[in-house]
Order: structure tokens, then sequence, then C-alpha cells
């Protein structure tokens, strides 16, 4: 981004955050998750500003960009949440009572993998990648990569 | 849009969320466009106020942007692996191929790039001559033969580029304001339309932009009429232009191009691009 595109994106932001935010939450119905949201679309924004720039209606180009990210948001839990439940399903094949239902108890050799720990916090309500990102100390690109990784090589489990 | 504006207004707190919850939920291309979405926001930001009661301040969330997320913004959605999140019309990055000419030093790729330009422009190789049926089959020889990464002194003007592609309809100026020089143009396809996406700069790092949005002869989707903005016409075709964030923009649609010009420049140089367009 050169100097005029981020002081167009940057007065973009100010004048439309808040109505972005509450469209986000609208939508998400979870104030953190609105405003991964509204900071994600933002993101997608500096990387695509001479497009943005180019757009007549930019403030119309990102509502829907909050729009595709709070679906993308939507999608990726519902992933980490179909993940989980998988794996309660996989372990009551092998095991009784089948009433148990904290994953630690079911796959022992996982309970203490990064990757599995890092995506059951991810799953958990109010999370997102930014607060994550901050507990391991390391940025939220980095936290996304992992993320990402991680659900790579636990697909291979099922 | 006015009457749907008037719609929105007259609609219930409900019916608007239900709105929002079903263009969430589907889909469809055809859904709530950026502009309508605007409108409904608004309205129920005005009917909701308590909805704003524990909502951090423009400001403190800007500053958790430029802290948190700003850095490394060049890898773009940190929900990457799921769809991509910029809004269509756009060019599509990730499902199209992209070429793009930057000014420097004349290299060999250039060098075939401009002497095949000049003999399609010059109508000495045809698409049909050189068995390509449609100017889609064109614009795959073309991305084929004229990918480019590297620098030439050459960058042939947008309309150059257009004619290339078999396309002279009038949608490209031949006036750009003074002080402004074509940086680069940046084509990108997907299944139902071709962007060629021109960038010029003045010295002042002052961005120009012109969007040609070409649909594919056999779209279902078809460009929507631009209504918002100050009517211009020119060479029969109305032209809506705003002025947003010190910007100025002009829209309009000619038959199956959707187009548009942005850049921080008078009414008047406005019209003079557009005037440019028809030889007015």
């Amino acid at each position: 981004m050169n100097a005029e595109e981020k002081a167009f994106v940057e007065k973009l932001y100010i004048e439309t955050a808040q109505l972005l935010l509450g469209y986000a939450r609208r939508l998400l119905g979870d104030r953190d998750l609105a405003e991964e949201a509204v900071q994600d679309a933002f993101r997608v924004a500096c990387s695509r500003a001479d497009v943005l720039m180019a757009s007549a209606n930019p403030q119309g180009w990102m509502m829907n960009t909050v729009k595709n990210v709070s679906r993308n948001i939507v999608r990726s839990r519902a992933r980490s949440a179909a993940f989980l439940a998988r794996m309660q399903l996989g372990e009551k094949a092998y095991s009784e009572p089948q009433d148990i239902r904290d994953p630690d108890l079911l796959y022992e050799n996982l309970k203490d993998d990064d990757d599995y720990l890092l995506l059951k916090r991810l799953s958990e309500p109010g999370a997102t990648i930014a607060s994550v990102a901050a507990e391991l100390g390391i940025g939220v690109s980095a936290c996304s990569k992992r993320i990402q990784r991680a659900r790579k090589r636990l697909r291979k489990f099922f | 849009m006015s009457d749907r504006k008037q719609n929105f207004e007259e609609m219930s707190t409900e019916r608007l969320h239900e709105l929002l919850r079903a263009d969430f939920r589907s889909d469809a291309e055809d859904g709530l466009s950026g502009e309508e979405l605007l409108e409904i926001n608004r309205i129920l930001s005005e009917r909701e106020p308590e909805s704003a009661e524990d909502m951090p301040s423009a400001a403190e969330l800007w500053q958790r942007f430029e802290r948190d997320y700003l850095p490394e913004y060049e890898s773009g959605s940190l929900y990457a692996d799921e769809e991509d999140a910029e809004p269509e019309p756009v060019p599509a990055s990730k499902r199209g191929r992209r070429i793009r000419w930057r000014s420097g030093a004349v290299s060999r790729v250039a060098s075939v790039l401009l002497v095949v330009l000049l003999l399609v422009g010059a109508g000495a190789v045809t698409a049909e001559a050189a068995g390509y049926g449609s100017w889609e089959a064109i614009s795959r020889l073309a991305y084929g033969a004229f990918r480019w990464d590297g620098e030439s002194a050459a960058q042939p003007p947008l309309r150059e580029v257009l004619a290339a592609y078999d396309m002279t309809e009038p949608v490209a100026p031949a006036y750009i304001p003074e002080g402004y020089s074509l940086d680069w143009v940046n084509i990108s396809q997907d299944a139902v339309r071709v962007n060629f996406y021109a960038k010029y700069e003045n010295r002042d790092a002052e961005v120009l932009t012109v969007l040609v949005t070409c649909y594919f002869p056999d779209a279902a989707e078809c460009p929507a009429p631009v209504t918002e903005g100050e009517s211009y016409t020119a060479g029969g075709i109305e032209h809506r232009i705003v002025e947003r964030a010190g910007r100025r923009s002009a829209a309009w649609v000619n038959g199956r191009y959707e187009c548009s010009i942005s850049g921080s420049i008078s009414e008047a140089e406005m019209r003079a691009m557009i005037d440019s367009i028809y030889g007015e």
C-alpha cells in the first residue's frame, strides 16, 4: 500500500467501522467474532486497496467483504465443531459409556497435541484468531497459518 | 434504488433482520447489494441505538487494527482456507489467470508481445485466421503467449490491450489528465467475465484507475445499470459520477461492458476523460 492508499483505507475505516461492526454483530451474534470479521475485512481491503479505490462504492464493497468474511468465520467454526464431534463419535465406536463428552478423555494420544489444543481452543465460545494469537504470543497471520496447518494434519486421522 | 430505500424505511425492524439473515444464508449472486446492505444497516443502527452502547469507538478499533491486524496484511484474509472474501466483481486472482505489464527495461517477452499486439491491431492476424473462433479463445492464446512478469519500457495503452482482445467498443478513455502516466494494465478472468484494470499514477503518488469488465457473450450474469450519482451523458451512454472521500468516481454500463474511472481528479477532468472515450 502506498501513502495515498493507506490514507484512503484509514479514512474509510474511521467512517464505516462502527456501521460494519453493527452489521457483523447482527450476522454473527458475538461481539468478539464481529470485531474479527471487520478487522479481517480491512486486511482484505489493504491487500486489495487498488481495487477498493477503483470501486464506485467503497462502503458497499466493505459491506460485502464483511459479509463474505463472516460467512468464512461461520464455516471455519463449523469445521472445527465438526472435527471435535467426529472425535467423540469415533471414540463411541470403541468405548462405553457413551455419554462421555470431553474429547480430552477420548483420544489419549491427542490430548496433549499442540494442534489439537489449538483447534479446541479456537472452537470455544468467543475465541477469535486474535485472542488465541495473543495467548500464544504470536501474530494473527502466524496463528492463522498454524490453524490451517493443524486442520490439514489432524484431518488425516479421520 | 430510491424506491427500494423507501421500502426499507417502511419495513419493520424484524423484517429488515430477516432480510439480512436470508441474504447471509443464501449463496445466490443476486443477493442484497453493498448499497442495500449499507442502507438496511444504517436504518437498523438508528432504530437500535442500544446495540452500539458497548461498541468500541472507531478510533479504538483502528488502533487495534494497526497493532494486531495491519502487520502482514499482504497475506489477505485470516480465513484464507475458506472462500475468497473479496466481493464480486473483482480481478479473480485465485480463479483466473493474470498478466501484468510493468514499465521498465525492454525484454524479449515484451518484444514478442508488442509485435503480436501490432499484428492483431493491424488486422494482419485475426482470430479466425489464427484458428481461434472466439475472443475467449484469443484470451486463452494471449494468456499463454503473453504472460509477463518482467519489465518493459513500452506499456501498451489500455485501448491497445483491449484491441488485442478484439474489443473495439468505445469503453477506454483516450484522454488522461496531465501528470498521470500508465503504471500497468492488469488482466484477470473467471467463468463469466474478463477484467481489464489500468492503474495510472502521478508524481505525488496519486492513483487514477480505469476498470473495464467485459462479460462473456453467453454469460447468464449481465451488468446492471448504475443508478447512483450525478448523471452525465456522452456517446449516448449515461454515466453516473459521485464524489466520496475526496475521490471522484464515474461508473456506467455499455452493453456487456461494465466500466468505472476513479481518482482524485476534478469534475472537468472526469468529464473530459468520459468525452474522450467517444471522441467528443
